[in-house]
């Protein structure tokens, strides 16, 4: 965690470089997923029935039980950087194997989603139908947005996995500074990773339940 | 440990929240309310997982700045899409007009 006082030591300035480094990291992914969001406004603004129609036929239980999976897992690596900070090292690899779990579930329900998506031929291309669509072109372009951007958060999350498992590696052979500022840079992408489900799910899931 | 579950709390009463009133017909109120609690989600994220909270001002700038720069997209984008008068290119006339 940052602390002013000490921003003098070594340790100190190796740390907020770290810290800086993995924000203007993040602010450039900000960027990488903010066209995808753009697009899907675009489409909701072009075809506004279509895109909440296409958005009714996804699984709302799988989207909402997937995104508590997150925040949960969320709250397991924030929790891990607290233990490792106060010295007790069992406690923050307990919390560690927890997220890397979390985020296998996630993945696991997410698997299980796009295998209905495929046998429902809701998989944009040639053979692609969803039954009581008014626009069909649109719809794709819906199954497109939701496959492009929930295969790259998988990607991310995959990512985010393996470099827990990095930091679990690391703090059980080499515990002390170093391990912890890893597990406090690796958590900062864990979160934004979080954070970019968060947006994801109300524009895929929730969009035209109600109508 | 017990500030991050209170806030781990927070972010599923607003999961439950947002799923809940999204099945109520509130018509466009239903996309904002979507909306802000997502962006207040994220913020609960960005301050207290993120330690937003205690980080210098410079972590901030630079989340700020990233943000700043994605608006512009949106806005700029955006007021392209919502303002242009699309009209067909001469060769789809071409067509159209074709017996």
């Amino acid at each position: 965690m940052n602390t002013d006082n000490t921003a003098c030591s070594p340790q100190a300035q190796i740390d907020a470089r770290a810290r800086i480094g993995m924000w203007v990291f993040l602010g450039s992914e900000i960027m990488f997923f903010g066209p995808i969001f753009f697009s899907y406004m675009y489409g909701r603004y072009e075809w506004p029935q279509a895109f909440e129609a296409a958005s009714r036929s996804t699984d709302l239980a799988c989207g909402t039980f997937n995104t508590a999976v997150l925040l949960t897992s969320s709250l397991a690596v924030a929790a891990a950087l607290l233990y490792a900070e106060n010295g007790s090292r069992v406690q923050a690899r307990r919390a560690l194997n927890a997220a890397v779990l979390l985020g296998l579930l996630f993945l696991l329900v997410k698997s299980y989603e796009y295998l209905q998506d495929w046998h429902e031929h809701l998989v944009p291309g040639p053979s692609f139908q969803m039954d009581g669509a008014i626009d069909l072109a649109a719809a794709q372009l819906f199954y497109f947005i939701y496959f492009f951007s929930t295969l790259l958060h998988a990607l991310h999350l995959i990512i985010g996995i393996a470099l827990v498992l990095y930091c679990h590696r690391y703090l059980a052979h080499e515990p002390g500074h170093g391990a912890v500022r890893r597990l406090e840079i690796t958590g900062l992408y864990w979160h934004f990773v979080d954070m970019i489900w968060i947006f994801l799910f109300p524009a895929l899931y929730l969009a035209g339940r109600a109508s | 440990m017990k500030p991050l579950i209170l806030v781990w709390l927070g972010l599923m009463l607003l999961l439950a929240a947002t799923t809940t009133t999204s099945l109520i017909p509130l018509g466009a109120a239903n996309a904002v309310l979507n909306i802000v609690i997502a962006l207040a989600k994220a913020a609960f994220v960005a301050v207290f997982f993120m330690h937003l909270r205690q980080s210098i001002p410079l972590l901030r700038l630079i989340a700020v700045v990233g943000l700043f720069t994605l608006s512009l997209l949106f806005i700029i984008g955006g007021a392209d899409i919502i303002t242009r008068n699309v009209k067909p290119a001469a060769w789809q006339h071409l067509v159209h007009d074709r017996p």
